[in-house]
């Protein structure tokens, strides 16, 4: 049975707890799964075109990638920072105080590292509906769809927590 | 979330440069009043209740038509989330990449 939990405070941060040390080290992995250079797949989901027409998708591409970039950078930076100065421990396990500032970055790194995973293993609908049996799967794509579970779970309760789909 | 400020004045100058240069001034004057549809597609990784809550915050949208759209994405493939300027459109576009979501514009046909 998890602890993890996710307690809301007054000024709109969040204190993620109860986070066991695997969790803890899946959410240190958030700044180098992000921080290595994509493959096609990877910048065709993180980036995607946004017009049929190749010109106009190549043009919005030069454009809009950099700074859809710079901003996936920024998040994946602030989820380390906070990793190396909030982590403190919380009974057996671990809590981190993420700043109202913060929550937005968090949930949107853990929403790119997910999309980054899945590429990466080729894991589509198959793969995450709940009716398929992941046994049947090689060991490396099942590994990366568990991990795509418990980085999902996390943005859920992040999401969920700061009432943002409320 | 943070999402990127609408840079549309530019991107607009730019993806309707090559195409619009070739039309006439009567044309160009029809195609520009025709609406723009910002289209969000399915993609089987990206949680439900992340795409309810970029829809609330982009568009600004009150969760149930937030929530009805993302249904629609979740069942339909693709919803139309948004109608209108091309600018506007091209702003909002910009914004659904920066949330990571799967997302297109595309003219309304006449």
């Amino acid at each position: 049975m998890t602890r993890i939990r996710v307690v809301r405070k007054r000024d709109g941060a969040l204190s993620l707890r109860g986070l066991p040390d695997p969790v803890v080290a899946l959410l240190q992995d958030v700044d180098a799964l992000l921080s290595a250079p994509p493959s096609p797949a990877v910048e065709r989901r993180l980036f995607p075109r946004p017009v049929d027409d190749d010109a106009q998708a190549a043009e919005w591409s030069r454009l809009v990638r950099p700074e859809l970039f710079a901003l996936l950078a920024s998040s994946r930076e602030v989820v380390a920072r906070d990793l190396a100065n909030r982590l403190e421990d919380d009974g057996d396990d671990h809590r981190v105080d993420i700043p109202a500032a913060h929550v937005a970055a968090w949930i949107h790194a853990l929403g790119a590292v997910r999309l980054a995973i899945a590429e990466r293993h080729g894991i589509g609908r198959t793969e995450m509906d709940p009716d398929t049996d992941r046994s049947d799967l090689p060991p490396a794509k099942r590994a990366a769809a568990s991990r795509i579970d418990v980085y999902g779970w996390l943005q859920a309760l992040l999401v969920d927590a700061q009432g943002g789909a409320g | 979330m943070t999402l990127l400020e609408p840079r549309s004045v530019l991107l607009l100058a730019v993806l309707g440069a090559t195409e619009v240069e070739k039309k006439t001034a009567a044309q160009e004057r029809t195609e520009l009043a025709l609406p723009w549809n910002v289209i969000v597609h399915d993609d089987p990784i990206t949680l439900m209740n992340y795409v309810t809550m970029v829809l609330q915050r982009i568009f600004g949208y009150p969760r149930p038509k937030a929530h009805a759209l993302m249904m629609t994405v979740h069942t339909a493939g693709r919803a139309v989330v948004w109608t209108g300027a091309r600018e506007t459109a091209e702003a909002y576009l910009v914004k659904l990449h920066g949330a990571l979501l799967l997302a297109t514009i595309e003219r309304v046909e006449a």
